[in-house]
């Protein structure tokens, strides 16, 4: 019996050692953050920086980074922070599981010293927690922010409207400047270049004359060249979010926007029309019967249905696609290592528009994109990670983030900066920066995964584009094959100018980046409308026939209205309207 | 408050037996304890299922809801319609589960009859691969051998002239036979791990029970039917139990990465629907209803099967 | 092995059923199978979708690419150390309670079984749990992996209905000699339910190795990420990749395509990565889990 009592006396002891030890380890915790800093005290003796500088960790969540760096980070600008900042940034680690780490991090009463937020309606649900650190309580510490004319209106802009009613900053944008204008747009009709030019290049007069041309492309050219069947359109499934959305997608070409201001809206980005996607007269409907069409053709990929966003990149990569809407849509085909784009008769993907289309191009931003940066008000270093803040918004760190210091990648030739051959070498081949802490070129900025200005932003101090893709020696550099054939044709260098000579842009207002996200209550209606319109679009697509197309159509739309589309479309017009009404308080 | 209730029971003279009973559960007490920290105290969260919750707020700073989220999945005529499709599917793919869950049993009975040791090992190892692989790999994997053009089955058609080229079968678009093909995948997956414990439950039966039914001329199927399958019974009962509880939780991963416009009809479990309206983003409040709603049908289930089996069996499993 | 006369019935029944567990076996390596031929096959040609049955210019570029992430070797310990810890304390925490509850004179033995498998049905979301493990301590804490999991209300049941199983006469023999639960449990129990002891740890091992929610979500700190936590963190950089050229040109002309891994072929190498070691564990387990004897040959 005793010996009983003493077993179980040691049990319950295991348990309470369990439980201490448990406690004990969260205790210890809480030094570790501190730990760094102790160790490198004895750098910092040994540097003779005047002022007596200890090096402080700041742990940062940067929602929209996609890096899977984690940790302290080391590369070359990471030892360039240490070294003019005292600072080293811990990165929590981010993934596609960040929104619920930020509303636990929220519940439980504390966010990381520095957070950057991928999206306004997080960072306004931080704002009224009053877990934000006011920037304008602390305007002396940051010159690079509220003394800058360029980013007059990002502070005036989130101050106003994105401050929860508070009238306060408490975060900065990034990516200030202009998105696209300057060379490239996201969508651009692609057709692969030698099978058009090999029937002829015949005339392209609207959007539905694709699919004769694309039919003579496909008769031409009907395997490539390891036998393997070609079509015409590939499509894939797994991005839909509340259409279709590479029927949707369409809409870029004539400048209407279905994605921004909402994707279960049409916006005339140059008229400023907006109606609903499922108006019965709709560029979507149009959209939609153009695959349907394409599909009665045999010229749209049956397994389009089953296939993967990878699927089509291979088949893409194998040439075995004649259209792409995406510029950035065209797997490994373009690539200099295909061979493709380099051979004496080149092939690849290159922009073919229809006389009628007015490309989309993304607008200026002056106010930014909602990828913003904000400090924890639960920070124990205000003063040092504001002075970050500062740093990070000065002109020099977005050139030095995107291009590294001078003398690496790039000099100074005849006042504008070149990058050099070895910076080719660098760049084209991913190798190490000569510099302390090493890693890539890219990696410096990969763990913020955008800057305050864009690459294409052009510094007013030195007249020249922030980012060396831009400046003039890098754009002209070494053209392949194809681009040249295309410059030919095209009588342009981009495919900016090109449109812009043809009078076939249409010019987005930053007004669509300025709508606010819908309430969570209209958000759950949205989602409800959204899949029902993402499976009968797919069905439509692949209906067996002209009334069945319309059926489906119709179907859709009863169960739509059923669902309260009529709420939706109320609050983006009116939305709509607000912020075409606001964007010139924030633009010059 | 045990020692108390320890001094009370003393006091009322209880037996022997049942004075271990509570020295057992004394000792049993710190797991207890665990589960109770660990499972039971977290459920206070349920309570934002009544707010309009914001992280970083306190909840009574919330608006109190009341069962505003419990409604709103019923609140429209084509939601319900939705609902009865979707607990349509849910429940039909379940019910095929168990129907089907004596395979990994018999798969267990007849990998004993394998008589080369090391046969009998390799086939159990190799069975067990595909359930490390996730439904995301096993879709790739699927789809090199059943897409329409470049599907290694299709090609094979083709090239011995079964199939014209040009009428290749869209084996992944196809909308028949939906809830059987995915449960084909199901087993193919799990039969090999899901046999694990009815290959050690038949470790516990007794060996004289085997010689001595072969002395008495038992044959291989007698012996199955009267030694190993009952001695897998309990197992079996209670892993049934469990999985009855089940009912509606069927996951959505594979589902969700074999479905397409097409078999929407027949493929959306509740799972995937919840995944598909957006159900399990950022709405806390919400989706804790849901997540309520099912937990509270589950444990319902579970003790009127539970109840089922006592009238049934003449035993309850719990 | 005692062999007999094997009557006709019994050659067919037993060529067919090593035909039938061998066609299940390919059916069931052939997937694992073209995964691997596709992470070790040129990258051009898997990127074009040209490998099915044999590998095409072979290397081993994806799996040196993986094995320099950041962090990989501590990640690796750690994934041991909780897949070591977590399954001896899932062992002890399962197979005890699964031993008490099978005792009929357990304190209100029913209440209590019922209150553990309850919580196999529900669950309470995130956030509350989050900040219970906050209030425990348990963020970043090595502890949050071996904790919460430890009695696992399933391998529980399984233990239970195994011990169940066992011949009373063998507990009551040691009853006689005055031996305390304990003393049973360790001495008599334990040896005896060896199979589903190795079962569990199989199931627990598994688990453990393969999960990183849980790093996800309640751990900030490098020094306790594990082997599958980069992993998926690195999967996730390949996939992120390919969204945020989707939705932001700008973004999309800072990166080349050529030098990017393909989604397919990360989660290619890293479910191998992740396989194989538990394929080389599992003979370990096995030798306690297989009956030593086959019962369809045991004849007269």
């Amino acid at each position: 019996m005793n010996k009983r009592i003493v077993r179980l006396l040691a049990t319950i002891l295991t348990l309470v050692m369990l439980l201490s030890a448990l406690a004990g380890c969260g205790g210890g915790d809480t030094t570790t953050t501190t730990a760094p800093a102790d160790s490198s005290s004895g750098d910092q003796t040994g540097e003779t920086t005047e002022e007596e500088r200890e090096i402080i960790t700041l742990d940062a969540f940067i929602m929209q980074s996609v890096a899977s760096t984690f940790g302290i980070s080391e590369h070359w600008l990471a030892e360039i922070v240490k070294e003019e900042l005292g600072i080293q940034i811990e990165f929590m680690p981010t993934g596609d599981q960040v929104d619920q780490k930020l509303q636990a991090l929220m519940a439980s009463g504390e966010l990381p010293d520095i957070v950057g937020f991928k999206e306004n309606k997080l960072a306004v649900a931080a704002i009224e927690a009053n877990m934000l650190l006011s920037l304008d309580a602390n305007k002396e510490a940051l010159p690079n922010i509220f003394e800058n004319e360029d980013l007059k209106h990002a502070v005036n802009y989130y101050r106003d409207q994105v401050s929860a009613g508070k009238n306060e900053l408490f975060m900065m944008p990034s990516a200030v400047g202009p998105l696209g204008a300057t060379s490239d747009t996201n969508w651009k009709p692609q057709l692969m270049w030698k099978v058009y030019q090999d029937i002829g290049a015949p005339e392209i007069n609207t959007l539905e004359d694709y699919l004769d041309v694309v039919k003579q492309m496909q008769d031409a050219y009907p395997v490539n060249e390891a036998g393997e069947k070609v079509y015409g359109f590939q499509l894939f499934s797994d991005w839909d979010s509340f259409n279709a959305l590479e029927v949707a997608t369409l809409s870029f070409f004539y400048g209407i926007d279905t994605e921004y201001v909402s994707p279960l809206m049409e916006t005339q980005v140059t008229t400023h029309e907006i109606g609903s996607i499922l108006d019965e007269d709709s560029f979507y409907k149009r959209a939609l019967d153009f695959y349907f069409q394409a599909n009665q053709m045999g010229l749209l990929d049956p397994d389009s249905l089953t296939q993967k966003f990878d699927t089509v990149q291979e088949k893409l990569s194998a040439g075995r696609v004649l259209f792409t809407p995406f510029s950035w849509l065209t797997g490994s085909f373009n690539d200099r290592g295909s061979g493709n784009v380099t051979a004496d008769e080149p092939n690849g993907f290159e922009m073919i528009p229809a006389a009628d289309m007015k490309i989309y191009d993304a607008p200026y931003q002056s106010v930014g994109r909602p990828w913003t940066f904000a400090i924890s008000a639960a920070t124990e270093h205000p003063e040092r990670a504001l002075e970050f803040l500062n740093w990070f918004y000065d002109f020099e760190t977005s050139m030095l983030v995107q291009n590294g210091p001078e003398g690496v990648i790039w000099e100074m030739q005849d006042g504008e900066p070149v990058v050099t051959d070895e910076g080719w070498d660098i760049i084209d081949n991913n190798k190490e920066m000569p510099l302390p802490g090493g890693g890539l070129l890219k990696d410096g900025g990969m763990d913020y995964n955008t800057m305050p200005f864009v690459a294409a932003f052009i510094n007013p101090e030195t007249n020249v584009p922030m980012g060396y893709r831009y400046w003039p020696t890098s754009l002209s550099r070494n053209p392949t094959k194809l681009k040249e054939a295309w410059r030919e044709w095209a009588d342009a260098t981009t495919t900016i100018e090109y449109l812009k000579k043809n009078d076939m842009v249409s010019p987005a207002s930053q007004a669509i980046n300025m709508i606010p996200a819908a309430p969570d209550d209209l958000q759950m209606v949205m989602n409800q409308i959204g899949d029902v319109v993402k499976t009968n679009s797919w069905k439509m697509v692949f209906a067996k026939d002209e009334a069945e197309f319309n059926a489906l159509w119709e179907d859709m739309v009863t169960k739509a209205n059923g669902l309260g589309i009529e709420q939706v479309n109320t609050y983006y017009e009116d939305q709509w309207q607000q912020a075409l009404d606001l964007v010139s308080k924030y633009e010059d | 408050m045990s020692l108390t209730k320890t001094s009370k029971l003393r006091l009322k003279g209880r037996t022997a037996k049942q004075k271990a009973g509570f020295r057992l559960f004394l000792l049993t007490l710190p797991f207890l304890i665990v589960i109770f920290i660990f499972s039971y105290v977290p459920l206070f969260g349920w309570s934002y299922a009544f707010f309009d919750f914001k992280a970083g707020f306190k909840l009574f700073d919330t608006n109190f809801v009341g069962l505003k989220y419990f409604k709103i999945p019923f609140s429209n005529a084509i939601l319900r319609a939705d609902i009865f499709r979707v607990v349509r599917n849910t429940l039909a793919m379940s019910f095929l589960s168990l129907l089907t869950s004596v395979l990994p049993m018999a798969f267990a009975v007849f990998l004993a009859e394998i008589h080369s040791k090391k046969y009998r090992k390799t086939v159990q190892t190799l069975t067990t691969i595909p359930n490390f692989i996730s439904w995301v790999l096993i879709y790739s994997v699927v789809w090199s051998l059943f897409s329409l053009n470049d599907g290694f089955i299709n090609n094979v058609l083709v090239q011995i002239g079964a199939i014209a080229d040009d009428s290749r079968i869209n084996f992944l678009g196809n909308t028949d036979h939906v809830w059987l093909t995915m449960l084909g995948y199901q087993i193919w997956k799990g039969l090999g791990w899901n046999a694990i414990m009815y290959i050690s439950a038949i470790t516990s039966i007794d060996d004289e029970m085997y010689e001595a039914a072969a002395i008495d001329g038992a044959g291989r199927f007698s012996k199955m039917y009267y030694i190993t399958i009952p001695g897998l019974l309990p197992t079996f009962f209670v892993l049934l139990m469990l999985s009855i509880g089940n009912l509606l939780n069927n996951g959505m991963e594979q589902y969700y990465v074999f479905q397409t416009a097409m078999n929407k009809d027949f493929i959306e479990v509740l799972d995937l629907y919840v995944y598909n309206q957006g159900i399990r983003g950022n709405n806390i409040s919400y989706a804790t209803a849901v997540g309520m709603l099912k937990s509270m049908i589950s444990l319902i289930l579970l003790f009127v099967a539970n109840r089922l089996s006592k009238t049934v069996r003449g035993e309850s499993i719990f | 092995m005692i062999k007999g006369k094997l009557t006709g019935g019994d050659v067919t029944f037993n060529i067919l059923n090593y035909l039938l567990f061998g066609i299940f076996t390919i059916i069931c390596v052939f997937p694992f199978y073209y995964i691997f031929i596709n992470t070790i096959s040129s990258n051009e040609l898997v990127t074009k979708g040209r490998i099915l049955f044999m590998p095409v210019g072979v290397h081993i570029n994806n799996y040196i690419h993986a094995f320099k992430i950041k962090g990989l070797p501590n990640a690796a310990f750690v994934s041991i150390l909780r897949t070591a810890i977590g399954t001896a304390v899932v062992i002890i925490a399962s197979s005890f309670p699964g031993y008490a509850l099978s005792k009929t004179e357990f304190w209100h033995r029913k209440f209590w079984y019922r209150f553990v498998i309850a919580t196999m049905y529900f669950s309470a979301g995130i956030i509350p749990v989050y900040i219970t493990y906050k209030n425990l301590g348990l963020i970043n804490n090595f502890w949050v992996y071996i904790l919460p999991g430890m009695v696992s209300p399933f391998n529980l049941i399984l233990c239970k209905t195994y011990i169940e199983s066992i011949p009373a006469s063998l507990e009551e023999s040691a009853e006689i000699d005055g031996a305390g639960y304990l003393t049973k449990y360790f001495k008599i129990i334990l040896p005896l339910a060896k199979p589903i002891i190795a079962t569990i740890a199989i199931f627990s091992a598994v688990h453990h190795w393969n999960s990183f929610m849980d790093t996800v979500l309640y751990t900030s700190k490098s020094r306790l990420f594990t082997l599958q936590y980069i992993l998926y963190l690195f999967q996730n950089e390949v996939n992120a990749l390919a969204e945020i050229m989707r939705s932001d040109p700008t973004a999309g002309q800072n990166m080349d395509p050529s030098t990017m891994l393909t989604p397919t072929a990360v989660r290619f190498t890293v479910t191998m990565i992740t396989v194989l070691p538990i394929l080389m564990v599992y003979p370990f387990f096995q030798k306690y889990i297989l009956k030593g004897i086959m019962i369809g040959a045991v004849k007269g």
